[in-house]
């Protein structure tokens, strides 16, 4: 499709394990997401979507590489573009908003230079004070109170919802077409990840933002996105429109993870109803998810499912023996 | 100042400031008392006349009991008589006022070499962790500590002044552009002597900085590299920096003393081994007091300097 | 054992082994001066030359090595000794002890290692003896506070909490339950220590407050060559590079430990 604004195809990523070797965390990861459009990438911990999202803009830890796969954006192909022109990609054509936003910020600087210099990294030639003054209208725009005063304050004397708005205040302020969000709530007080979603929601609309938003919190999802990707151990077992997975989840994982939620209105977080633990992601042939699955035959066990569209209406799912469309099996 | 002091942190600081200064005085009014038999006698040795050593002990009051001494003794260094030599029959007040700037001025290039050095060398280190260029910076601080300053001093000496006839072999000339000349040569064993413990404390420092999430959030910024490195990473390793400089500034203090001397340099160092080789008593104390008021003021400095570098520091809480 | 630690041990090994074997080593005796030949190059009867006396450097470096290397490390054993004791009682008593022994320590480390030593040793009169004493009242505060740092740790982790519900005397706990456990950082810094000291003994030595001449000693010996650095450098330079490698194969060993025991 030509009108899509990001998509990967066949990723994989190599962790440089203790012993010296290295082990795939994300294998073969296909993903599109069009402009203006809201994917959410959902998964335990380990499951290898956070890292998916830092292999986008090539930020993994030192002990990551990207070994296979394509990021298309804009017409380059970001897993292999010049570090200088991947620049120009980060933060000003991509924002990043990050889970723990004390952590994301420096310390030793002031906050609204921390804006500021985004403007300037971005903005060729933009003064000192037209940056300034930019970071005031972002700080307005993201509803921080007295701009001014908050523009001279370090991140440790404000609170996790303020520091948060800077974070994406500074993620917006070159004018990006995609944000990447990583559990962009998580670190925060319940009261205070709903304004940040309403904020994120707001945004998005005036601004006509894509998002791609890491979380393990499906009712996160379902406020916020148009479509979602399950990931478990390293791979996507199931994608399609929120609304249809939610109400007709086809994989088994996916479905233990909306069961163990108790209501479609009000999820909860995971994954208390799936007996056993997400293994590591490793290269052996089978269905990783075989092992917890009360579906699992000897099939799921030797040959790798791929992510297929159903014969009928319904959407695609890795799974050799996935549940009837249709059946609201969310609801338990 | 980006970081706040109380008034509390003010005062309890002070206070322990005014113990260990008097503390110090303890100590060296003490060093007179080290001195086997009598002090007199045995410091002016077998030559001196009767009369000599008369005036000496009355002139240290050795026949009063301690505590009226040291009372003495601190009253004359509150009034600023820090003594008097005996070889240049002088105040030694005087001859530290005219010492110390050439010490001071000496620290400060060393100052200037040795951040100069470590920083570039950390950044090579910290930024390719396992790479040979970091194994190469890592043994560097090995090799370093292993040698003496006035060993390094020898080798730059030859090196320098006796072999390429570049710079100076000592003294501290007459004109500000010879002072500045001189202290090169010493500047750059001063930063010889630091280099080692400050790139193994930054590399560590940076290490920790460069595997941060802000780092990593910065780049994602699309900030270039270098300000990622410098304005973010850099400056977030000086106050780890700045507080093992001043663990470390008993030791690399006194290293300056024999470095001066390798030079010739008249500075404090200098002034206090002619002290000994003169067996000049009051120098030896006073110096000595000095070089440790010294210390507790780049202390003190230093921890303003942790709440000047880092807004998060509250020192008093 | 890391390599690191190993290639120090080695090193030193070779370096003590040398000076052991000084007599075998040396064909001439450290103190015989010849008169007729003095500042002399490298010759087959002087494998380094010889020095403003006619003295065989050679053998001056190697017998020079064991007053060094004796003194460096005997001179380490009261500071770690009273150092890690005053440490120990200053962590697990707390209170006065700890404030009253914290608060000395702050005044000794008021003052550069080098000038308290110096000023000590002049005060007690240049010496062995005197090294020794001034070393001690200077180097036991590291011991103290790395020491007292590890009981603080300790103090808090459960097998010192059960011995004392146990009810165990704090002798007891101190001496079989503490130290063993929080000693091993004091292990560590005592290597790194005696290079410390051992550069301490040379510049003292260089400096004419140590090992009085004519012993030989590695300080005392680049003090006599530093006259002479321009036409005959191997007199100043020989012992400075005995010193080098000395420290570098104590700083391996320290390193290594270090790294060892996870520091």
């Amino acid at each position: 499709m030509s009108d899509d604004l990001l998509e990967v195809r066949g990723l994989r990523v190599t962790m440089r394990g203790a012993a010296g070797g290295r082990a795939p965390v994300v294998h073969d990861l296909s993903l599109r997401l069009a402009a203006g459009e809201a994917l959410g990438l959902v998964g335990e911990s380990g499951s290898g979507k956070t890292t998916t999202l830092r292999a986008i803009l090539r930020l993994l830890p030192a002990a990551g590489r990207i070994a296979a796969g394509q990021v298309l954006f804009a017409g380059q192909d970001l897993a292999r573009v010049r570090e200088r022109d991947l620049r120009a990609v980060r933060g000003g054509r991509i924002g990043v908003v990050w889970q723990d936003p004390l952590a994301a910020l420096d310390p030793l600087m002031r906050v609204g230079e921390q804006i500021a210099e985004v403007i300037r990294a971005h903005g060729r030639g933009a003064s000192r004070r037209e940056a300034h003054q930019r970071a005031l209208g972002l700080m307005r725009q993201v509803e921080l109170p007295g701009a001014e005063a908050m523009f001279r304050r370090y991140p440790h004397e404000l609170s996790g919802g303020q520091r948060q708005r800077i974070v994406i205040a500074s993620a917006i302020a070159a004018g990006p077409r995609l944000l990447l969000a990583d559990e962009p709530t998580t670190a925060l007080d319940v009261t205070i990840q709903d304004q940040i979603l309403t904020l994120l929601a707001r945004l998005r609309a005036e601004l006509g933002l894509a998002l791609l938003l890491v979380t393990h919190d499906l009712a996160v999802v379902w406020q916020t996105c148009d479509r979602v990707a399950v990931m478990y151990a390293g791979r996507i077992v199931e994608e399609g429109p929120v609304a249809s997975v939610f109400a007709a989840p086809r994989h088994h994982y996916t479905r233990g993870l909306l069961g163990a939620a108790p209501s479609l209105e009000m999820p909860g977080v995971l994954p208390r109803g799936i007996p056993g633990t997400q293994p590591g992601p490793t290269g052996a042939p089978g269905c990783a998810f075989a092992p917890r699955c009360p579906a699992s035959d000897h099939k799921c066990r030797t040959v790798t499912p791929v992510l297929a569209a159903p014969s009928g209406d319904g959407h695609p799912a890795a799974c050799h023996h996935p549940l009837p469309t249709g059946l609201g099996a969310g609801r338990a | 100042m980006a970081g706040r002091l109380t008034a509390r942190y003010v005062a309890g600081r002070l206070a322990q400031l005014a113990f260990v200064v008097l503390g110090v005085t303890v100590a060296t009014f003490g060093l007179l008392h080290l001195v086997p038999g009598n002090p007199a006698r045995t410091l002016l040795g077998v030559h001196a006349t009767a009369g000599e050593v008369a005036y000496l002990s009355r002139e240290w009051g050795l026949t009063r009991p301690l505590p009226v001494q040291y009372a003495g003794y601190v009253g004359r260094l509150l009034h600023g008589n820090l003594g008097t030599s005996v070889y240049y029959q002088a105040p030694v007040a005087g001859l530290i006022g005219h010492a110390l700037p050439v010490t001071l001025a000496m620290l400060a290039v060393g100052a200037v070499f040795g951040t100069a050095f470590s920083v570039p060398l950390a950044l090579l280190a910290a930024t390719r962790p396992g790479r040979p260029a970091d194994h190469l910076v890592r043994a560097v601080p090995m090799a370093g500590l292993g040698m003496p300053p006035f060993w390094i001093g020898f080798i730059l000496l030859l090196v320098f002044a006796l072999t390429l006839r570049v710079l100076p072999a000592g003294g501290y000339g007459s004109t500000p552009a010879a002072h500045l000349e001189s202290l090169i040569l010493p500047g750059l064993t001063v930063a010889a002597v630091t280099t080692p413990v400050l790139v193994r404390s930054l590399r560590l420092a940076l290490l920790e900085v460069l595997g941060g999430d802000f780092v990593t959030a910065a780049t994602a910024r699309g900030l270039t590299r270098a300000r990622v490195l410098l304005r973010h990473a850099l400056r977030n390793t000086m106050v780890p920096a700045v507080s093992v400089l001043a663990v470390n500034l008993g030791y690399l203090l006194g290293g300056t003393v024999v470095i001066e001397n390798v030079f010739g340099l008249p500075g404090i160092g200098r002034l206090l081994l002619t002290g000994i080789l003169n067996r000049d008593f009051d120098i030896v104390q006073s110096v000595t007091l000095v070089y440790a008021l010294l210390v507790v003021l780049i202390n003190l400095g230093a921890d303003l300097a942790y709440a000047a570098l880092d807004p998060r520091v509250v020192l008093g809480r | 054992m890391t390599r690191t630690l190993a290639a120090g041990l080695a090193l030193l090994a070779v370096i003590a082994g040398m000076v052991a074997c000084a007599p075998l080593l040396a064909a001439h005796n450290p103190g015989q001066q010849d008169l007729l030949h003095v500042l002399a190059g490298p010759s087959a009867a002087h494998p380094l030359g010889t020095d403003d006396l006619g003295r065989d450097i050679w053998a001056r470096l190697l017998y020079a090595g064991r007053a060094d290397l004796a003194i460096g490390f005997a001179a380490v054993a009261a500071p770690f000794v009273i150092g890690s004791a005053l440490g120990l009682l200053a962590g697990y008593f707390g209170g006065w002890p700890d404030a009253a022994i914290m608060r000395v320590l702050d005044i000794v480390v008021a003052f550069p290692f080098y000038v308290l030593v110096i000023a000590v040793v002049f005060a007690l009169g240049a010496g062995v003896g005197s090294i020794f004493i001034a070393i001690t009242a200077v180097g036991w505060v590291s011991y103290t506070r790395i020491v007292r740092g590890e009981v603080l740790v300790a103090k808090r982790l459960g097998y010192v909490q059960a011995a004392r519900a146990a009810g165990l005397p704090a002798w007891r706990i101190l001496l079989r339950h503490l130290a063993p456990n929080v000693l091993s950082q004091a292990v560590v810094y005592a290597m790194s220590d005696i290079v410390l000291t051992i550069l301490a003994v040379v510049t003292l030595g260089y400096l004419g407050l140590g090992v009085q001449p004519p012993a030989p000693e590695w300080g005392a010996m680049m003090q006599a060559g530093e006259p002479y650095l321009s036409i005959h450098p191997a007199l100043a330079t020989a012992p400075g590079v005995a010193v080098v490698v000395t420290g570098l194969a104590l700083s391996m060993i320290g390193d290594g430990l270090a790294a060892g025991l996870g520091i």
